[in-house]
């Protein structure tokens, strides 16, 4: 395994990220044709709860907070997304609505990509953007059954 | 137990299922010939939350209640699929295990689908298989919403002292549980 800021370059960045890993590298390449960086200091915000989702995100270097609290300020579901992992995955399902809040929790290089961009790419090798959208869905599944759990605990209180 | 409508031939259940839509004629063919219809009475399950997920299955009659439980007794009525509606998609995605448990809430006949065999049939025409497997992610988001705002509803106060199950979310539009 390479050590985590030992190559930065955006290909590089995307091929390393899990949930991309089924695309061919024809696709990868598109994929860091389309793509923008974005600096964030420690503490900025990404994206908003509840805001239309245009991007797809990947973590190039420094590590994003998902957030998701109440509004007196009780978190209830924290995923912290490190390099090479994703977010934004909101932007390629309906409703196309951030879930989550999305802030740097130290100084952060991120990858976008316009969601457009990305369905169109993973379309051209269909069956590979088969295996990504099942992934994509398996994440979201755990994420449910999690929430579910913390849910529960709350009614047993 | 009455019998299922003469007219609902698996193909036309299959049809009708909204997650299933983007699907060719073949493919829905192809499932209903690897599909088996099962029976069931009022309160018998369909499956156990938990287990390993090897058959998602679509309703042609009757009503199927999914149920998700704590260890401590807890429990949230997720979701109750009608007619059409499909349940056990866990079999569709990893960890292929069944995020919660289903029982028959009246007499019901649903389809028996093998995920195994469904991903292959998906995976004849990509893009269509795609779409299917864009729509569940959809559903899935928009459950995972329904579920974070009754978690904020009860921290906030709503409902804190609620004493039975839960009614999570409002019935999905698409029928996927």
């Amino acid at each position: 395994m390479k050590p985590p800021t030992a190559d930065l370059s955006v290909e590089s960045t995307l091929a390393h990220c899990e949930l991309l890993e089924p695309l061919s590298e024809s696709q990868i390449a598109a994929l860091s044709d389309h793509c923008t960086m974005v600096m964030l200091r420690e503490g900025e915000a990404l994206f908003d709860e509840n805001t239309v989702a245009h991007s797809l995100f990947v973590v190039a270097s420094g590590r994003l907070a998902i957030r998701l609290a109440t509004p007196a300020g009780r978190v209830i579901e924290v995923v912290e997304v490190r390099q090479y992992g994703l977010s934004g995955w909101s932007s390629i399902v309906a409703p196309h609505i951030y879930v989550a809040d999305a802030k740097a929790l130290e100084d952060s290089a991120v990858i976008a990509i316009s969601a457009d961009e990305v369905e169109d790419i993973l379309l051209r090798e269909p069956a590979a953007g088969y295996q990504v959208m099942k992934k994509l869905a398996g994440v979201i599944s755990t994420r449910l059954r999690d929430i579910k759990e913390e849910l529960i605990e709350v009614l047993e209180d | 137990m009455t019998s299922p409508d003469p007219d609902l031939t698996p193909e036309v259940t299959l049809r009708r299922c909204h997650l299933l839509r983007p699907l060719s004629e073949r493919q829905i063919a192809e499932l209903a010939a690897c599909s088996t219809t099962r029976s069931l009475r009022a309160g018998e399950r369909l499956f156990d939350q938990n287990d390993e997920a090897h058959d998602f299955f679509v309703v042609v009659k009757g009503r199927i209640a999914v149920r998700m439980t704590a260890s401590g007794g807890g429990a949230i009525e997720v979701f109750d699929a009608g007619q059409f509606h499909l349940c056990g998609w866990s079999s569709l995605v990893a960890p292929h295990e069944y995020v919660a448990g289903a029982t028959a809430v009246e007499d019901s006949t649903v389809l028996v689908v093998p995920a195994a065999a469904a991903e292959d049939i998906f995976l004849l025409e990509p893009f269509a298989g795609y779409e299917v497997m864009q729509r569940l992610a959809g559903d899935i988001s928009v459950r995972l919403r329904n579920v974070r705002t009754e978690l904020l509803g009860l921290l906030n106060g709503a409902g804190s002292e609620q004493a039975e199950p839960a009614q999570v979310g409002e019935a999905e539009p698409h029928g996927v549980v």
